[in-house]
């Protein structure tokens, strides 16, 4: 893991494995949206069944993409690795586009089925907070023009709130909620139909790749800049 | 087809998500591709200049 972390290393591996995660992607999103089209309606929820392949996986990927963060700020926080603090920083963008989707898509999904474009319950208010952090952590990092200090403010930040990741996960069991409960991943097997399951497998698999894929070009995208910006410095100190 | 765009008459809530996420996720595509090309491009050019001189 920490000899992937050598930025000449990391830019020949990510080089290489990038071409297939983006054809992997392609396919499992293509592959994801047709049978998203293809599933019959439900018998509950009618055809806004469909939201929940976009809804679901852009939720889980800005989940996943704020615990990468906290973990990589932790791994720069105590390694003093700087590649651990541009992959940190990196993602924060990419998780808050994500965010925004699950919220928006949630919203669009509650209006036909809860009457409400927005309650305030604990799921969705704890998803709004996580929003609210990507949005203070990206503010915090353009703040401090010192990188270090940057890299160190913006560690503690997503640090301390990636406490919101369990609340999220479990406010639907802690509190009276309309948000359903957990469907999937739960003991005794997924509450979902196969013809659900499947779309809602391959969308969630493309969108966790592209997520991969985005946030390599982006740390490739920074290591380049300071790269540029070292010969610069040492440009003009000769 | 129109069955198709209707959706059963959640046709406006459905085709809205999945246009904004469509679109929000073409950008960062979009966005993210164009930064690292620029970069690469910046980078290259600084190099070439250090080897000129």
């Amino acid at each position: 893991m920490f000899e992937l972390a050598n930025p000449k290393r990391f830019m020949n591996v990510s080089g290489a494995v990038l071409p297939w995660l983006a054809v992997a992607a392609t396919v499992a999103l293509a592959v994801g949206l047709y049978l998203s089209f293809a599933a019959p309606p439900d018998y509950q929820q009618g055809t806004t069944v469909r939201m929940m392949f976009i809804h679901v996986p852009a939720a889980w990927v800005a989940m996943m993409a704020y615990g990468l963060m906290a973990l990589a700020s932790a791994v720069g926080l105590v390694n003093r690795h700087p590649l651990a603090d541009v992959a940190a920083r990196m993602a924060a963008p990419l998780g808050a586009v994500f965010t925004a989707l699950g919220l928006v898509t949630g919203s669009l999904w509650g209006r036909p089925m809860w009457g409400a474009w927005w309650v305030w319950d604990g799921r969705l208010t704890s998803f709004l907070l996580l929003l609210l952090l990507y949005l203070g952590y990206i503010a915090l990092g353009s703040a401090i023009e010192d990188e270090t200090r940057a890299a160190r403010a913006c560690a503690i930040l997503a640090i301390v709130g990636a406490v919101n990741l369990p609340i999220i996960e479990f406010s639907v069991d802690w509190w009276t909620t309309l948000h359903q409960g957990e469907s999937i991943l739960r003991k005794g097997g997924p509450l979902i139909a196969a013809v659900y399951l499947w779309p809602l497998f391959l969308m969630a698999l493309g969108y966790t790749l592209l997520f991969y894929g985005l946030w390599i070009v982006r740390i490739r995208t920074e290591i380049l800049n300071r790269r540029a910006r070292a010969l610069m410095l040492s440009g003009a100190g000769a | 087809m129109s069955d198709f765009l209707y959706q059963g008459g959640y046709g406006a809530y459905v085709w809205t998500a999945y246009a904004l996420s469509v679109v929000a996720i073409g950008a960062i595509i979009a966005l993210t591709l164009a930064a690292y090309r620029k970069s690469k491009r910046a980078l290259a050019r600084l190099q070439d200049s250090e080897t000129n001189l």
